[in-house]
């Protein structure tokens, strides 16, 4: 039994059935993330004054990042069109660089957080705030040692200008009241900064398994039904159209304002 | 009739494709009844799966209605056993020693389970999962859905979701205690201490579920838009798949801001985050550990932006099962069909823009609750059109009160008192007194309970025949329907009159606490008085399934059987199908010449023309022959 | 190697092959539009208000490019559009709503 309009495209709509599927999946995405962006404005607009961070992520790895997703993109679209064309060859490359592409993304994502669970804000006994990176292999049980500077206030963690100078730290741990890493629990920014890249990592995973499960150990199908097979790559490129757009909002928002 | 393969090629909208029926293999056991594509086998363990959900739900509600109606006192007969189930956390000592008193806590855990399992895991799954699944692709004249094995791995996924959810009872600290709508600050400081605990639970199940309905739904809308018979034309829709196609996208825009809350709620629990715990909270005069900065409204919005049109999935179905059940009971045409479609349409948008009217009391300002009491004010519109169609669908017709065309027409009133009892709610002014009062009970379950549950028995009477070639009784049919409807009006009715006298929900101790005494004002002995009646009402209406529990097995095997593929005589293309359809529904190329209801037409041999019945001419007014 | 019987005809060919090459051009454009937007947030105008119009004007401009062309949603059928349209207004509404009913002059003013 066949399922009509599977490769063949319905006249009235003009449409096979995945590219109508793949197009509601990626509406309900959108509400998806824009719960989580309305979520962002509501929090930041509600919070008091003074308590919100600015810069606190590197615009260098996000900007980088936000190019290495664009040209995934481009030569994802560029795969399709090989194939089109009748261009495995193109196809397969096109294809390889957006994979490439994808896991470069993953591994600055992976700098970036780990980076994030090593900074450490230790408010002292004498009130002073020392916030900086910890030195793992200088730290031991009776001090702790972190690269960085000292404040008077919490607020002052807000905004960290960039002319700070960093120094190297020995804190005695008789010494800290509290120590709390920049993780997600630390405040609602990075709350929200782990959640929803958390999220999208979440859906480049996604992605780029389907994109390479179709490139490599299910490719057979080009060669039994290239319509239907194109028509498979067509609707995974949506997807990651999609997700690289998710990402042209995610990185002005939390990067840079 | 058996089940078969049909070898054939199911029906085609253009020139044949050429059959592939003949190559494919016979599944096994496993392969037919466990990860079967085919929607009917789909739509098959959906019901099964969801109806168990529902009587596990009815259960726990019937443990809530005991303890309201004895508080301090313990279950009988299974008390030791929920002390088994549950610990000596969660039930209590009698005074007189008896074992099983359900504490406050395990209360509010039967009670955010009851909800949530009640609404998710069994009505949604029932209307969306297994009528959506069975009934529409045959209907519109398809022979699968567009995406079979997503299909399969939609209602596999639910099945984890709802095994998640049942585990939580068995963790410790218990199933998630927090209400339906686990609200915070309370869902993440309840149990903090567990990891993982109920509400962790809840959360993940929540968010299984919510994936399956996502992926259930993209594939209802694109079968409904691309599988469609030849000569379907969009107004010869029957309104049950109208009703489907709305509902679907309720479900595809609606539930994503709920799984992006539920993942921020996840957060906050498992990883400390403070999205909705705000600055200073305090537990038991402790300061909660967390950064606070966070918003317990914005958990507000984010939930009832799913839950409203959630309540709308709840009753668009139903009104669909009930449109096509009296069409067919009465002989003829629904009275207004292109307004009953216009106005599912104008229901599924308004639901998108109500749903702060369950927010009247958090303190919003008078603007912003006028917005949404206009709204709210507005959504009845259509309701109202939808039912008031179907009132006068009944009108002139030559009724047959079968128990399918009993349990529709019983809707009809119960969804009309729902209905109404929604209006005092939707104003800001009359909600400040009923607001979390037991007339919001009897509102919301007036509308699914004899409402929407009614709906789905008139649709398992009715499709019965179809799926298993045989009747379901007719004399035990309506004992079911009789006693339901008395028993259904016993619980909720009384409800009404204790909202109006200011009785809270979620009160374990049925109110007692706040008992008139002496000259001290509160709830008078006749209010707390039908907590007996509701629940000995309560166990009656339990009682009143077991007809139809055993009608349902029994039939299977010793029903009468049908004698005719289309035993109701209806106009509809599933009734065109074998007796049970097999695999790919139709033996013969289907094509649509007429709408969905034409039933009596004149100048016809037969009081029903089925919609792909190009059939003899009718004559116009003047005598002069016109083609159908 | 190419599928046998996938014959391409040649008419889609120049039209997959401009098609390519506005894809290109529409890249290098995003990359622009990035550059960009870093340079801008790096800018004091003295008003926060203005940074953020113009991270989301540019983000916009980019993800028209994005959907319109990468999706294809420029030539792209009917259906789709009104599926997309009604869900564009449900994000408004979802979007705009929550953040008025939160927003202060909403509240309630009790006389004292």
């Amino acid at each position: 039994m066949d399922i009509p309009y599977t490769v063949e495209r319905r006249p009235d709509t003009g449409l096979y059935n995945a590219k109508i599927g793949v197009w509601l999946f990626l509406a309900s995405e959108v509400m998806l993330f824009g719960a989580l962006f309305s979520s962002y404005i509501l929090l930041r607009v509600g919070a008091n004054p003074g308590t919100w961070p600015h810069h606190w992520l590197d615009w260098r790895l996000g900007g980088f990042n936000t190019i290495v997703l664009i040209t995934s993109s481009v030569t994802n679209v560029l795969a399709w069109a090989s194939l089109k064309l009748n261009q495995w060859d193109k196809y397969r490359f096109y294809q390889g660089v957006t994979i490439f592409c994808a896991l470069l993304f993953l591994g600055v994502k992976t700098y970036e957080y780990v980076d994030k669970f090593h900074h450490y804000e230790i408010v002292l006994k004498d009130g002073r705030i020392a916030d900086g990176h910890i030195q793992p292999d200088e730290t031991t049980v009776e001090k702790v040692v972190v690269e960085g500077h000292y404040v008077k206030e919490h607020a002052e963690l807000m905004d960290v200008p960039p002319t700070v100078v960093h120094t190297k730290i020995e804190i005695p741990r008789s010494e800290i009241v509290t120590m709390q890493n920049y993780g997600p629990a630390h405040n609602n920014f990075t709350g929200l900064y782990f959640t929803m890249t958390g999220l999208h990592v979440l859906h480049i995973i996604g992605g780029i398994l389907v994109i390479y499960m179709l490139w490599g150990p299910l490719n057979g199908m080009w060669k039994t039904d290239p319509e239907r097979y194109t028509n498979r790559v067509e609707v995974a490129g949506l997807f990651w159209c999609f997700v690289d757009l998710v990402w042209i909002f995610i990185f002005p928002t939390l990067y840079l304002l | 009739m058996q089940s078969g393969h049909q070898e054939q090629q199911s029906h085609a909208t253009h020139d044949d494709h050429g059959g592939h029926g003949a190559e494919h293999h016979e599944p096994g056991f496993f392969g037919k009844y466990f990860f079967s594509t085919d929607h009917k086998v789909v739509g098959i363990q959906y019901a099964v799966t969801a109806l168990l959900f529902m009587l596990f739900g009815f259960s726990l509600m019937l443990l809530m209605r005991w303890q309201i109606a004895h508080p301090g006192q313990a279950v009988p007969i299974i008390g030791e056993l929920l002390l088994r189930i549950h610990g000596a956390d969660m039930i209590g000592k009698a005074d007189n020693g008896a074992v099983g008193v359900i504490s406050g806590d395990l209360y509010n855990s039967y009670g955010a389970m009851h909800g949530t399992i009640m609404v998710f895991l069994a009505i949604v799954p029932l209307l969306t999962g297994a009528f959506g699944n069975y009934v529409m692709p045959l209907q519109i004249g398809a022979p699968d859905m567009a995406f079979p094995r997503l299909n399969m791995m939609s209602y596999q996924v639910y099945f984890l979701g709802g095994v998640t959810m049942f585990a939580s009872f068995f963790i410790p600290g218990g199933a998630a205690k927090s209400g339906w709508t686990s609200y915070s600050p309370l869902a993440s400081i309840t149990e903090a201490s567990h990891h993982p605990n109920g509400q962790t639970f809840w959360l993940i199940g929540m968010v299984f579920l919510i994936t399956s309905s996502l992926l259930g739904s993209v594939n209802i809308i694109t079968t409904i838009i691309q599988l469609r018979a030849k000569g379907m034309t969009w107004m010869r829709l029957p309104f049950f798949v109208w009703a489907q196609l709305v509902t679907a996208f309720l479900l595809l825009l609606a539930f994503p801001p709920l799984e992006a809350a539920g993942v921020l709620q996840l957060m906050d629990n498992v990883f400390g985050t403070s999205f909705f715990l705000p600055t200073g909270l305090m537990v038991s005069g402790v300061p909660f550990h967390s950064a606070g900065g966070g918003s317990p409204l914005l958990w507000q919005h984010l939930f009832w932006f799913l839950a409203h049109p959630e309540v709308y999935v709840l009753i668009l179905p139903g009104l669909g099962i009930v449109a096509e059940v009296i069409a067919n009971n009465t002989r003829k045409p629904l009275w207004g069909y292109k307004s009953m479609v216009y106005g599912a349409m104008s229901l599924g948008f308004l639901s998108f823009v109500v749903w702060a009217h369950h927010m009247y009391l958090t303190g919003m300002g008078t603007r912003i609750a006028t917005f949404f009491q206009t709204t709210t004010m507005m959504i009845s519109i259509p309701s109202v059109i939808i039912l008031t169609t179907l009132l006068i669908s009944l009108w002139g017709g030559s009724i047959r009160f079968n128990t399918p065309m009993l349990f529709a027409v019983g809707f009809l009133p119960m969804f009309g008192i729902g209905g109404l009892t929604g209006l005092p709610l939707g104003f800001n002014a009359s909600d400040i007194q009923l607001h979390d009062t037991y007339y919001v009970i009897g509102h919301f379950h007036y509308v699914v309970a004899p409402g929407t549950i009614f709906a789905i028995f008139a649709g398992i009477y009715y499709w019965y025949p179809k799926a298993t070639g045989r009747m379901m009784n007719e004399y035990w049919g309506k004992v079911h329907f009789v006693l339901s409807m008395i028993f259904m009006n016993m619980i909720f009715m009384p409800m009404f009159f204790q909202g109006l006298a200011g009785m809270s929900r979620r009160m374990y101790d049925g109110g007692q606490t706040y008992a008139a005494a002496g000259d001290m004002p509160g709830l008078s002995p006749i209010i707390l008085g039908l907590n007996g009646w509701i629940f000995v009402a309560a166990v009656c209406l339990g009682v009143a399934q077991i007809p139809f529990i055993i009608n349902f097995f029994y039939s299977m095997n010793y029903g009468k059987k049908v004698t005719s593929d289309n035993p109701w005589d209806a106009t509809t293309l599933e009734w065109q199908t074998p007796t049970p359809p097999g695999h790919g529904n139709f033996t013969k190329h289907i094509e649509v010449y007429r709408g969905p209801y034409d039933y009596s037409l004149p100048g016809q041999d037969t009081d029903f023309t089925p919609q792909n019945e190009p059939g003899k001419p009718v004559p116009d007014i003047h005598g002069h022959p016109v083609h159908s | 190697m190419s599928s046998p019987q996938h014959q391409v005809d040649p008419r889609e060919i120049e039209d997959v092959r401009r098609h390519v090459r506005q894809h290109k051009i529409i890249a290098l454009g995003l990359v622009v539009g990035t550059v960009l937007t870093v340079l801008a947030s790096r800018t004091d105008f003295h008003n926060p208000s203005i940074n953020i119009a113009i991270a989301m004007a540019i983000a916009c401009v980019q993800g028209f490019f994005i959907v319109g062309f990468f999706m294809h949603l420029i030539s792209e059928k009917k259906m789709i559009y009104s599926v997309l349209v009604i869900t564009a207004f449900f994000f408004v509404v979802q979007m705009g709503v929550t953040v008025w009913a939160r927003s202060h002059g909403n509240e309630i003013h009790i006389q004292p």
